[in-house]
């Protein structure tokens, strides 16, 4: 299907592809996988015309290919369902799938919305996502549906060629059911796809073929027998990894002290939730998307205020009724969507890492140095491997991985002792997530504590002490620490 | 179906209340006088070239751009129109024809320069405007004044008619064509309608080339009302689009209720009639600005966290059953 090759691609001094070769083949499922920062979404953006190459070439179907941008590659028969890309505000949900295609509607200049609607409705439908109406403005949809929204964009040329942006890490139970519905039909249709993914058992479940990228060089493809996680993870970080991934130990003990209280805490569809988070402990909770979780890490940060019951920090009796009052008091928050809510896009590292920690940083009269700054920065990209030129770096440039670590060094640097984390580890891959697993469980031993809200659920298996698992907003069920839960026995509490 | 109907017929009156409570009020404080059929007529012929300025405002606008230079490109137009259409005696079809012409060469020119200079848009135009007060200062120094004879477009029917014709024409543009969509796309987001294929600086270049078919318009609707026109300097052109930039504020808001295109029509009138009020009621022009800035302020305000208010009832009611059930 799609040849690619000697293709290298630089940014300034950073050289993000070199001379990368690839053939993917027709109705292969094409794993690709690499660590943060190793140039997986550069290839994908340069094969569905978003960027170019520098050099090298494609062909496709046999006849070169170079598409000019990202509608000539989908008229080509190739998509892309870009990582952390979103939907434009303010628009149709049918607007946005048909965003730059409109013109092939008009007749005489005038455009025909009816038509339009209805390619969206049987486009959606053909997904597996007919619940969700064209004419609906896109905004009242939540973080799930609108992602489920780009993947119709994707299919709307009915490409040849898809490419999977590690879209899964952003999707629930439903999406990502849905989404492998669709591979698999491709797969079907003799169609291909090029899967962007740092979860390896997903990849070792639909993947045909696996491609291992590492700073930008292609190190190996694995044919189907030869596909291993262990083989995976350490062919993609260079080196063996040690077995242990998770925390090792199955203590799961934390101390009485209550640190932070919820008590019936209502909000969207959270209702009376009561919860208490102990010194010391990691407090999984789970659930479907619309569960109520992503609801509860931002009321316990007091973003949203509670419509009853309130949140309190029990040391000095206060109650957490808005975000300030939360940092001032050591708390840290990690909101799931990313480039909407967590990081400044258009900044430094440096101006992110630092932003929440000024009050510590301050020295003499209350100025900060240039020298402060630049250490903690400094510190936290050495920690979690942050990969970037220097911590000057704007965020826009980083791969999305980084973008995630970036985020979670901010809250690190301020040393908080309530960490509210909302799918921490979403895009990030496979060492540097070991590497956060232990800065967690290091964390819990010095005494802090963690809420994690997670869709994962190895993650939530392997990191809590205790797990609330959440559906419909009510709690459904409470495990303690073991080796005997199993992911079965949780997706049954949940759906 | 009923529901569709009663829907519809809420969101009706929710689009006429402001109008109709700003001409109630004043028909209040002025003992009816402001209720007359002339008066009533005076404002709608009045409101009409601001509405048409607003048609030309909100393209930008909804890019986030302020085009500053609008009100400098009506008077430039409408001066230099109205001279030139005496030079070559062409007559009403000249002051026309010259007007749209020349709105749209200047406004061509804005959005390339805009798009060019790579500066912010308020910075350009602002610059721009100073320009564009200037060409009529030098060639006419001493404005224009038209006879009588050729100012019949600015009154009634006429100017109703041309209102009904720039309506049509907005409403198919905003709607019907794939250009109002991609502009609103654009607006969302830059950067994915961009990656989408949409070609922003076209869409910016046609916006601002569209707005100057509205501004020629309004330029003869300028002249034509007027008569006479002097030339001004340093940003003396600017009150002329307050009206209607406060008109596209209110626009959008009411657009929540109806179409956008009448949600412009609407919410200008309403600034028009506000004015028209408070000169009828003999206040001085100083206070009539600052009633006008007070209106939109609250009403902004109102609008702006009417959503909050309506969440809040909401919550409170259902913290009162849970409260309720709680306690049992
Ligand atoms: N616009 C840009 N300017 C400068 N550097 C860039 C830009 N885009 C990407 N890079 C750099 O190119 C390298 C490859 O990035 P890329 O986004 O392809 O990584 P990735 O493999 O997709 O990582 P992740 O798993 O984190 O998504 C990174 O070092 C990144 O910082
Ligand atoms: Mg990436």
């Amino acid at each position: 299907m799609l040849t690619v090759k000697k293709i290298s691609k630089a940014f300034g001094p950073t050289r993000a592809l070199i001379d990368v070769d690839m053939e993917i083949r027709r109705g292969e499922i094409r794993g690709l996988i690499g660590e943060n920062g190793s140039g997986k979404s550069t290839l994908a953006s340069i094969i569905a015309g978003a960027q170019f190459a520098d050099s090298g070439s494609f062909e496709l179907k046999g006849k070169p290919y170079a598409p000019r941008n990202m509608v000539g590659a989908q008229n080509h028969g190739v998509s892309m369902i870009i990582q952390e890309m979103g939907t434009i505000p303010g628009i149709t949900v049918a607007a946005n799938i048909f965003t730059g295609r409109l013109e092939e509607f008009t007749r005489f200049g005038f455009i025909n919305m009816k038509a339009i609607n209805r390619r969206a409705a049987e486009l959606l439908q053909e997904i597996g996502a007919g619940d969700i109406h064209p004419e609906t403005l896109i905004n009242r949809l939540n973080f799930e549906e609108r992602k489920i929204v780009e993947i119709a964009r994707a299919m709307v040329a009915n490409p040849d060629l898809l490419i999977v942006d590690e879209t899964t890490t952003a999707l629930a139970q439903r999406g990502r059911e849905l989404l492998y519905r669709l591979i698999r039909r491709l797969h079907e249709e003799n169609k291909s796809v090029l899967f962007i993914s740092h979860d390896l058992h997903e990849l070792m479940s639909i993947c045909d073929t696996i491609t291992v990228l590492r700073d930008g060089i292609v190190i190996d493809t694995l044919e189907k027998e030869e596909i291993s996680v262990d083989r995976m993870r350490s062919l993609m970080v260079g080196r063996e990894l040690s077995g242990s991934y998770f925390r090792s130990d199955y203590d799961g003990s934390y101390s009485d002290e209550v640190v932070l209280e919820a008590k019936r805490v209502t909000s969207g569809i959270l209702e009376e939730f009561n919860l208490e988070l102990h010194k010391g402990e990691i407090l999984g909770v789970g659930g479907l998307s619309d569960c109520g979780m992503h609801e509860l890490g931002r009321v316990l940060f007091g973003i949203d205020k509670p419509i009853t019951g309130s949140v309190t920090l029990k040391k000095n009796n206060v109650q957490v009724k808005d975000p300030h009052v939360a940092t001032k008091n050591n708390m840290a928050y990690v909101s799931k969507e990313r480039d909407r809510e967590a990081i400044i896009l258009n900044a430094s590292i440096k101006e992110n890492v630092v932003l929440p920690s000024h009050r510590q940083l301050r020295k003499v009269l209350g100025l900060i140095t240039r020298r402060s700054e630049t250490n903690l920065t400094n510190k936290q990209i050495e920690t979690l491997r942050i990969k970037c030129r220097n911590g000057k770096q704007i965020c826009n440039e980083l791969s999305g991985g980084n973008k995630q670590k970036v985020v979670f060094a901010k809250w690190l640097g301020k040393e908080s002792d309530i960490l509210i984390l909302d799918c921490p580890t979403r895009g990030i891959d496979v060492g540097v997530k070991a590497a956060m697993y232990k800065l967690m469980t290091e964390l819990k031993a010095q005494g802090k504590s963690i809420v994690m809200i997670s869709e994962e659920l190895p993650e939530l298996i392997g990191m809590s002490d205790r797990i609330l698992l959440l559906k419909n907003g009510r709690l459904q069920a409470e495990l303690r620490r073991s080796p005997d839960i199993s992911e079965k026995q949780i997706i049954q509490y949940i759906i | 179906m009923g529901d569709k109907l009663k829907r519809y017929a809420i969101n009706t009156i929710k689009t006429l209340i402001l109008p109709v409570l700003v001409i109630a009020l004043f028909a209040v404080l002025t003992g009816g006088r402001s209720l007359s059929k002339r008066m009533l007529l005076v404002t709608a012929r009045q409101s009409v070239m601001p509405i048409i300025i607003s048609m030309a405002l909100v393209g930008n606008l909804t890019l986030g751009m302020w085009d500053f230079s609008a009100g400098g490109v009506v008077l430039s137009a409408a001066i230099i129109g109205g001279n030139l259409m005496k030079l070559t005696n062409t007559g009403t079809a000249g002051l026309v024809v010259i007007c749209l012409v020349i709105g749209v060469v200047m406004t061509t020119l804005t959005g390339f320069l805009n798009n060019r200079l790579r500066v912010p848009t308020i910075v350009v135009t602002v610059g721009l405007v100073l320009i564009y007060e200037t060409i009529p200062r030098l060639i006419y120094p001493g404005g224009v004044t038209i006879t009588a004879k050729y100012t019949f477009l600015a009154s009634s029917p006429y100017c109703f008619i041309i209102l009904a014709v720039m309506f049509v024409f907005f409403y198919l543009l905003y709607n019907k064509t794939a250009y109002g969509h991609n502009l609103r796309a654009l607006g969302g987001s830059r950067e994915i309608a961009r990656s989408a294929g949409l070609k922003a600086s076209r869409i910016i270049q046609t916006g601002f080339s569209i707005s100057g078919i509205f501004l020629g318009i309004g330029a003869v609707l300028h002249i034509s009302t007027n008569g006479q026109l002097l030339t001004v300097s340093a940003l003396g052109s600017v009150p002329l689009i307050f009206e209607p930039m406060m008109g596209v504020f209110l626009a959008f808001f009411l657009s929540r209720f109806c179409n956008l295109t009448i949600a412009l029509v609407v919410g200008t009138f309403t600034m028009t009639a506000l004015t028209n009020g408070l000169v009828a009621l003999g206040l001085p022009a100083t206070m009539r600005s600052i009633t006008s800035g007070l209106f939109l302020l609250i009403l902004l305000c109102i609008s702006g966290n009417q959503a909050r208010i309506i969440k809040w009832r909401e919550d409170r009611k259902r913290a009162r059953m849970l409260d309720a059930k709680h306690n049992t």
